[in-house]
């Protein structure tokens, strides 16, 4: 095809081009086109944990024959840990390390993406998949928080114990989770006719059905992150930036990592609607159960005027709890504002 | 196409979630990329509720692995339209506004962008800049890799339909990129452009 006027393409050029039977790398037309076509990034795939979930949680179970199932997982647990280890000496950051705690407490999938026997890996697209380098980065992108479908309360404790120790500032909110949210909404929505506005969603998930449909498998991955079924729809909430909580008394009751990595990737105006609405007994807990950093973060990222109200609803006893490391950090406008016992029991 | 897609697709119809994700990153990125022209920035958001249904619904599928890519781009479409309507964002009917895209006026720096790095984001973008029945019909034959009788059941339309819209649909971007060719080689690709592969739409199938 010359360079010239490649634009008078025949019809059984273009079919050529759209089968992917390109011309020369010098075409422009078919640079684009491959281009277009290339093999997957590593960003493309970044949902993948939370969807094989999903399909786990649908479709695991009786299909395969228990003894040999048995054997088969041993295979993997051991291929996983091999697998995890090397990874966890290569990583740097806790995050990292906590993912694949958690992974190897909980799941039974991740080491597919790594595992030589991994099916038709031959068709795949070459690029993410198959050596275990690249099963680094999807592995901590979308894990921290993850624990798999089918998993018990223990492995959900353990992870998130696990991950616990991680930094909270991480900010890898699941990509998936908030698909799962809107997917439980969009089910609330159908059964009892709510509408797709905010107020409709804030509706959603204050309603009487959410709980019973909360128990199909595919929110299974859902529960896991939150730990439990109550702290849900604060939690949907919060990733969907609504402005206010259906029930805004459990939010503590989220595993504090998770709170914190919420709390940090809100705007600051919905941050401040939502602290501020807060009963103070919650607001207490959920100021003590934050990593110190994810606090320091909220703080300063809030108005003075804020900040000053907030701490005032704490009761002294709270305010000694929080790290001094971060309360020093306070203008010296809020710090002011707040009891001379708090302040003396600081050392401020 | 060999017979190993429709091996794992067999596979994960039995329930075995590593088949289900050899489906998954192929199609996944396909997938996004022809969402990123309908849904813009939400194509993320999209892409993960069409998986979503898709594990809900796996079970009542039937059908080889080219059944199964039309089943899926389907379902990944009417969630993409699904979500343009509840944003409100413009009639259900048009669904590729020029405003969400870059800009059509912008065309020509694409395509100079483009054709400099031959970015994949860049040469998405350039596509999604065709009207709305050319860039669907070029993402869903190239990108996709639906042939045209599959592609014209997404769209509802007839195979014929597709193949003259994608015919037009490259000869219109083979236009807009001839200038560039002999223009200004220093236009300077852009952020989310990213190392072209050097692979070519066969390698990956």
């Amino acid at each position: 095809m010359s360079t010239r006027h490649s634009w008078k393409i025949s019809r059984n050029a273009a079919k050529r081009l759209l089968d992917g039977h390109t011309g020369p790398d010098s075409d422009p037309l078919t640079r684009v086109l491959t281009a277009a076509a290339a093999p997957a990034r590593d960003r493309e795939l970044a949902g993948e944990q939370m969807v094989v979930a999903a399909f786990e949680a649908n479709h695991l179970g009786p299909v395969v024959t228990p003894q040999k199932e048995h054997k088969s997982m041993l295979a993997k647990l051991l291929t996983v840990k091999v697998l995890f280890t090397s990874l966890a000496a290569c990583a740097t950051g806790g995050v990292a390390l906590a993912a694949s705690t958690g992974a190897l407490t909980g799941s039974t999938s991740p080491h597919a993406m790594a595992s030589p026997s991994q099916p038709a890996a031959s068709w795949t697209q070459p690029a993410p998949s198959g050596s275990p380098s690249s099963a680094a980065p999807s592995a901590s992108a979308s894990n921290p928080l993850r624990v798999p479908g089918g998993s018990t309360g223990t492995q959900a404790t353990s992870t998130a114990s696990a991950s616990a120790s991680a930094s909270p500032t991480a900010q890898s909110l699941p990509q998936g989770a908030t698909a799962l949210c809107k997917a439980l909404i969009g089910d609330v929505a159908t059964s009892t006719g709510v509408t797709s506005s905010q107020s409709g969603e804030l509706q959603a998930l204050s309603s009487s059905r959410l709980p019973g449909l909360l128990k199909r498998p595919e929110f299974s991955s859902l529960i896991s992150i939150t730990r439990s079924a109550t702290t849900v729809p604060d939690y949907c909430a919060l990733l969907l930036d609504l402005p206010q909580l259906p029930q805004p008394s459990d939010l503590a009751q989220l595993p504090s990592t998770v709170l914190g990595q919420l709390l940090t990737a809100l705007p600051a105006s919905t941050l401040s609607q939502v602290l501020t609405s807060l009963p103070s007994s919650t607001l207490s807990q959920v100021m003590t159960a934050l990593p110190a950093s994810a606090l320091s973060q909220v703080l300063t990222s809030l108005p003075t005027a804020t900040v000053t109200q907030l701490l005032n609803e704490l009761p002294t006893s709270t305010l000694t709890q929080l790290p001094s490391s971060v309360l020093s950090q306070l203008p010296q406008s809020v710090l002011s504002q707040l009891p001379t016992s708090a302040l003396s029991q600081l050392g401020l | 196409m060999l017979a190993e897609p429709d091996a794992a697709l067999r596979a994960a119809l039995r329930g075995n979630s590593d088949a289900f994700r050899v489906l998954y990153r192929d199609m996944q990125p396909r997938l996004l990329r022809y969402l990123r022209a309908l849904a813009g920035d939400d194509a993320e958001d999209v892409a993960s509720e069409t998986w979503l249904q898709v594990t809900r619904d796996l079970g009542s599928f039937t059908g080889d692995y080219d059944a199964f890519r039309g089943w899926i781009t389907t379902i990944a479409r009417h969630r993409a339209l699904d979500h343009l309507r509840s944003q409100k964002r413009r009639p259900p009917s048009i669904p590729v506004p020029a405003d969400d895209l870059a800009s059509r006026s912008a065309a020509d720096d694409t395509a100079a962008s483009a054709i400099e790095a031959v970015g994949t984001d860049a040469a998405i973008r350039l596509i999604a800049e065709l009207p709305t029945d050319q860039a669907e019909a070029v993402l869903l034959r190239a990108v996709v890799g639906l042939d045209a009788k599959t592609a014209g059941k997404v769209l509802g339309k007839r195979a014929g339909a597709i193949r003259s819209a994608a015919h037009r649909g490259l000869r219109t971007l083979a236009k807009r990129l001839e200038p560039a060719a002999v223009d200004d080689e220093r236009h300077v690709a852009s952020e989310g452009v990213t190392r072209a592969e050097g692979l070519t739409l066969k390698d990956m199938r």
